[in-house]
């Protein structure tokens, strides 16, 4: 089965502060960035903020250009294509964003939010067209058809984001990238989302890549789990496996489970991320890790493992032992 | 925005107050009479009367008349027309130049900006009297070279406010929605980030509107605005400032219209900019 998407060795580096006189320092925001996504699959992507897990969305949607790396979406290399030749395919491929407030223009009403999409692509929609693709896509996300000639400030923020899926919909995509869809949504409201999103890719056979720091929610949702730190994955596991890095394996201790048989190894971390204005040459997390050795500090752990359960550290113990 | 406008003035949100709402009317009157003076002014502007020189207000002359016995209201009349449409032409001017310039530079941001700007900035330092004086002193007196000095005068601000809400706008989330749909430069500009960056330019224009005004009487009064015998209020002044003691109605009523004007247009920009709730607005969504 060929991945729906394909990412290799990519990375991006953002210029610093600009000066009038001198080079600009540069910011290392992610690097060698290697998953596939497989259609149909949910890829849950976690990390601690400034981990580099929108900024990696991003990359994807090409809405930043990479400095490294190639990204294929369904076997077309998509990472230098011109905004011109990208048009095209990116009615296949779509984001949803985590701030529904500003996600979408207040002078919009929802039903020029919903038809942008067409109006960007050169669609021309005729008047019932437009009408019957804007009460489709209310009902798609479970909204009010009246809610079109609303505005976005009468609109609660669940609602919002709702108009936000609704309009990533709108192209008719097969892949969404979601930047944290509920992290600032009431809990109540965020499993009705998270259930729309189910439902959505039941119904419309879409794939998702999951950004999120509630693990829990990624646990309950995502097929698979890439765990990033400065920029790197450190692990990409199967939903319910044991991790195997130890950042991975700190931040599932720190992760709640209401359940009293099962015991846990709690790890614990201190200090703080190093900055991507200075990476380390070693491993990234050999500054907090509790079992770090020399070799830590001195060389990079590449990831290794195979298709499914892939982890970078020196000190993992083999895939093979795995099951 | 208009329709906003109407609600608010209406006293549906935010109140004004009831001094924007009179600002405003006299105002309308003011451009009414600007329109209207070749019907409504009693007098033809360059009638010389010399008989009558000098002569102070009567029923024949309300505003008396100027020393070579003009009739000095429908010169006030006429000269609305000139120092209204020089003050509008130039904002107008000033402001659709300042946002393109400002809209540009604010998203294409890096070395185009960083040069455009550096050289808008350099008209910030001179006052704009002297800016415009050594436009005028370059192009020769004239209405349209004091509509172009004005504009170029007021440009840097123009420019500047464009750019500081374009910068800010284009980090928002729905820019970057747009992107995904495969935006070009085009519509994020026109459709997303100028239309929610026009509301505070448009009161700057207003408010800077009767600075405007003030600095084409100013210039007017030098000699280097409109050149006789087209009236304008501040040439006025000028000529009337020679007979202050001897015939003072001459100086005062263009220097009240000018007054007026810009007393009116700074109470109705205020209100515009309670009504619009410029300052609010980008935070309550």
């Amino acid at each position: 089965m060929t991945p729906i998407l394909s990412v290799e060795n990519l990375g991006h580096t953002f210029p610093g502060p600009a000066g009038w006189f001198g080079a600009r320092k540069r910011f290392r925001a992610v690097g060698e960035v290697d998953f596939e996504l497989h259609p149909g699959e949910i890829l849950g992507v976690v990390g601690e903020s400034g981990c580099g897990k929108s900024t990696l969305a991003r990359l994807i949607m090409r809405l930043y250009e990479p400095t490294d790396g190639t990204i294929r979406f369904e076997g077309t290399d998509i990472t230098h294509l011109s905004r011109r030749a990208l048009q095209p395919l990116r009615r296949r491929f779509q984001m949803v964003f985590q701030d529904p407030y500003s996600s979408i223009d207040p002078r919009q009403t929802i039903a020029e939010a919903l038809t942008e999409p067409f109006e960007v692509q050169g669609v021309g929609l005729s008047a019932a067209a437009r009408r019957a693709e804007i009460e489709r896509l209310l009902a798609l996300v479970a909204l009010d058809p009246a809610m079109a000639g609303s505005h976005p400030h009468h609109l609660s923020g669940g609602q919002k984001q709702r108009v936000g899926i609704a309009r990533a919909l709108a192209l008719g995509p097969r892949l969404i990238a979601f930047d944290e869809p509920t992290a600032s949504l009431d809990v109540s409201v965020q499993a009705q989302v998270v259930e729309l999103l189910l439902r959505l890719r039941r119904e419309l056979d879409l794939t998702y890549l999951f950004i999120s720091h509630d693990l829990a929610l990624v646990d309950y949702l995502c097929d698979r789990v890439m765990v990033m730190y400065l920029g790197r994955v450190v692990e990409i596991l199967p939903r319910g496996a044991p991790p195997r890095h130890p950042y991975t394996q700190a931040l599932l201790a720190a992760a709640f489970a209401p359940d009293p048989k099962v015991r846990r190894h709690i790890v614990r971390i201190t200090g703080e991320i190093p900055s991507g204005y200075d990476v380390p040459t070693g491993c990234a997390f050999a500054a907090r890790c509790p079992l770090v050795e020399d070799t830590c500090r001195a060389i990079r752990p590449a990831l290794v493992g195979d298709g499914h359960h892939a982890v970078a550290c020196h000190l993992a113990p083999p895939i093979a032992s795995e099951s | 925005m208009i329709a906003r406008l109407v609600d608010r003035l209406m006293w549906r949100g935010p109140r004004p107050g009831i001094a924007p709402i009179v600002a405003g009317a006299a105002l309308l009157c003011l451009v009414a009479a600007a329109f209207l003076s070749p019907w409504i002014a009693p007098w033809p502007y360059d009638q010389q009367m010399l008989a009558e020189a000098d002569r102070a207000p009567s029923l024949a002359h309300w505003f008396g008349t100027d020393e070579f016995g003009r009739d000095v209201l429908s010169r006030v009349l006429f000269g609305a027309r000139t120092s209204l449409s020089v003050a509008l032409v130039s904002i107008s001017v000033s402001c659709s130049l300042g946002m393109a310039i400002g809209a540009i530079c604010g998203y294409v941001g890096g070395p185009v900006d960083r040069w455009v700007m550096a050289a808008i900035d350099m008209t910030w330092c001179f006052p704009e009297i002297l800016l415009a004086l050594l436009l005028v002193a370059i192009l020769g007196p004239g209405s349209t070279s004091t509509v172009l000095a004005i504009a170029i005068a007021y440009l840097a601000q123009f420019t500047r406010l464009t750019r500081s809400q374009i910068r800010a706008l284009k980090r928002e989330t729905f820019v970057e929605a747009s992107l995904c749909f495969g935006a070009g430069p085009a519509h994020i500009l026109l459709r997303r980030l100028l239309p929610n960056a026009v509301a505070p330019v448009v009161v700057v224009a207003m408010l800077t509107t009767g600075d405007a005004i003030l600095l084409e009487a100013t210039l007017g009064f030098f000699g280097m605005g409109a050149q006789p015998p087209t009236p304008s209020w501040g040439g006025m002044m000028s000529s009337g400032s020679e007979l202050l003691f001897e015939a003072p109605w001459v100086i005062l009523w263009p220097g009240a219209a000018i007054a007026a004007s810009v007393i009116a247009i700074n109470l109705f920009g205020d209100g515009v900019l309670v009504a619009l709730d410029v300052k609010k607005r980008r935070r309550t969504h």
